[in-house]
């Protein structure tokens, strides 16, 4: 099987979710040069599709994805959402960062339902989405508990299903595994690959992990280090449901390998 | 059972202290209106309660107290909150805020008497001022302290300014209040005392100074207890609101000990 580079996204419709041109991102820096964080990036996310991002610390990754969280503009260029310029965040973003920033003094229902009383939704019947979603992310009769009773993957759980509530049809995620421990972070590999089946959401994951990015992604792009730019668009063809197992095949290692090679090519990354 | 064992040892510590200040005292024949005998303070302790005389003062003194301290505080909070908010407005009046902030402000307490009289206003304003600043301060700090990641939360989800200020910075601010109110509400049992001591009508402050002219050593002590008892109660229910606010704070559940003080 020969690595393939997709030539963009996939999808029978071909109406893209994400669409990003030209995007730049200059950082001032007081007494010093600017920062050029993000050169002059296209990106195109078709509806439904899972993209991973990888690339190595300081690449601009989260630069990115905080200009489609609509929480910073770009200095250039222009980034679409389902065809509309964005100009702030969007309700239909749903967004998971590398903690899972739950707020202590709520309960985990109400941590859940964080984007119903921002949003001014309903609260009643949003009241049953939200004891779903936890159905969901398998942390049923938890909804009384506070966040600190709760062990790190539980409350990124409760992060993701927070990020769900309000039926976002595309979800960024930054690092959302990256502090937790190996064992646990395979474990919410396999759940967010069952999340997406269920779901279909449009996802835009930000991995440092190359394993956990050929293992969820329909397609594998990567960073080059700062200013970033995409110097990689790679097509994952491994059919769905994958079980874990397929970690150890010849194809997922092929995968892995080439994805590897090109990042220590481009000047390492950790892990 | 170590606890048992600990609270028997404070009290025959207590017990011994007391005994040695008794004989002491006796055996040397310290005149009364310098260091009276435990015995002759609790006996005025009990003489002034039963009589009606103390609780006649304590009750001016812990309403001038009280009011100043919900005054104070409310004015702490609310001011500090628009410092924290408006950037004009912290232009305005933060130089103010500094200049005094590093001023005594019991200092204060003449000049509030003259102004408002012998009254209970001037123990109110008196006790406020001590309150206002911890609460000012610690406020501003507090809604600062708010999480970057998320406020980038709350920011994604097209949060408007109140609506962060309501969710997220009000509750993080929480810890930082409580510890303000924990500090002004043993300021504004200084602060009217102050008052009193300066100039007034009735309250406890004024029966010390009363007994300091009548050399009434005993009477001094007792009401020394007496308003030991109030800091302490006013302290303790500070202490129980705070652990009721701040149930999912974890440094709350950790202090219990030694912050009475």
């Amino acid at each position: 099987m020969a690595i393939e580079h997709s030539g963009g996204p996939a999808g029978a419709s071909g109406a893209s979710a994400i669409s990003i041109k030209g995007l730049l991102k200059r950082y001032k820096a007081a007494g010093r040069e600017d920062i050029l964080a993000l050169d002059r990036t296209d990106i195109e996310l078709a509806e439904g599709e899972f993209v991973a991002l990888v690339g190595p610390s300081g690449c601009g990754k989260s630069t990115l994805l905080k200009i489609l969280a609509g929480i910073q503009p770009p200095s250039e260029g222009e980034a679409l959402i389902k065809g509309e310029r964005l100009t702030g965040p969007r309700p239909d973003v749903g967004v998971v960062l590398q903690s899972p920033v739950l707020f202590p003094w709520r309960t985990i229902l109400k941590n859940v339902m964080l984007p119903v009383d921002v949003l001014r939704l309903d609260k009643r019947r949003y009241r049953s989405v939200a004891l779903e979603l936890l159905k969901l992310v398998q942390l049923e009769g938890f909804e009384g508990r506070y966040p600190r009773e709760l062990s790190g993957g539980m409350q990124q759980r409760v992060a993701i299903a927070r990020s769900l509530i309000n039926d976002p049809s595309l979800l960024l995620m930054d690092e959302p595994f990256g502090a937790l421990d190996a064992m646990t972070r395979e474990r919410m590999n396999a759940e967010l690959q069952r999340i997406w089946m269920e779901r279909r959401k449009t996802v835009l994951l930000i991995t440092h992990s190359i394993p956990e990015a050929v293992f969820l992604a329909d397609r594998v792009l990567v960073m080059s280090p700062r200013p970033g730019r995409i110097i990689e668009d790679i097509r994952v063809d491994l059919e769905r449901p994958r079980p874990m197992s397929i970690m150890g095949s010849a194809d997922f290692a092929r995968y892995v390998g080439h994805l590897r090679g090109l990042l220590h090519a481009e000047g390492g990354i950790d892990g | 059972m170590s606890k048992v064992k600990d609270t028997a040892i404070s009290i025959a510590f207590f017990a011994f202290t007391m005994g040695a200040w008794e004989l002491s005292t006796r055996a040397f024949n310290v005149p009364s209106y310098v260091l009276p005998p435990p015995s002759a303070i609790a006996m005025a302790l009990y003489r002034g309660l039963s009589s009606g005389l103390y609780i006649r003062h304590l009750g001016f003194t812990l309403q001038a107290t009280l009011t100043g301290f919900v005054l104070g505080s409310i004015l702490g909070i609310v001011l500090g909150a628009l410092v924290a908010s408006y950037r004009y407005f912290e232009m305005l009046v933060y130089p103010y805020i500094i200049m005094f902030k590093s001023m005594p402000k019991v200092a204060l307490a003449p000049l509030f008497v003259l102004w408002l009289g012998l009254g209970i206003w001037s123990k109110i304003v008196s006790a406020a001022i001590l309150c206002f600043f911890p609460l000012m301060i610690n406020t501003i700090a507090g809604l600062r302290s708010a999480d970057e990641d998320r406020i980038s939360l709350m920011k994604s989800l097209g949060a408007s300014r109140f609506q962060i200020f309501l969710h997220l910075r009000l509750p993080s601010a929480l810890p930082f209040i409580m510890a303000g109110l924990e500090l002004a509400v043993v300021l504004s049992l200084i602060g009217t005392i102050v008052a009193e001591f300066v100039g007034a009508r009735a309250g406890l402050g004024t029966l010390i100074q009363n007994m300091s002219s009548n050399m009434d050593g005993a009477g001094q002590f007792s009401v020394l207890v007496l308003l030991s008892a109030i800091g302490l109660t006013m302290n303790y229910a500070v202490r129980r609101l705070k652990k009721w606010v701040l149930f999912w704070d974890p440094s709350t559940r950790t202090d219990e000990s030694g912050a009475s003080i």
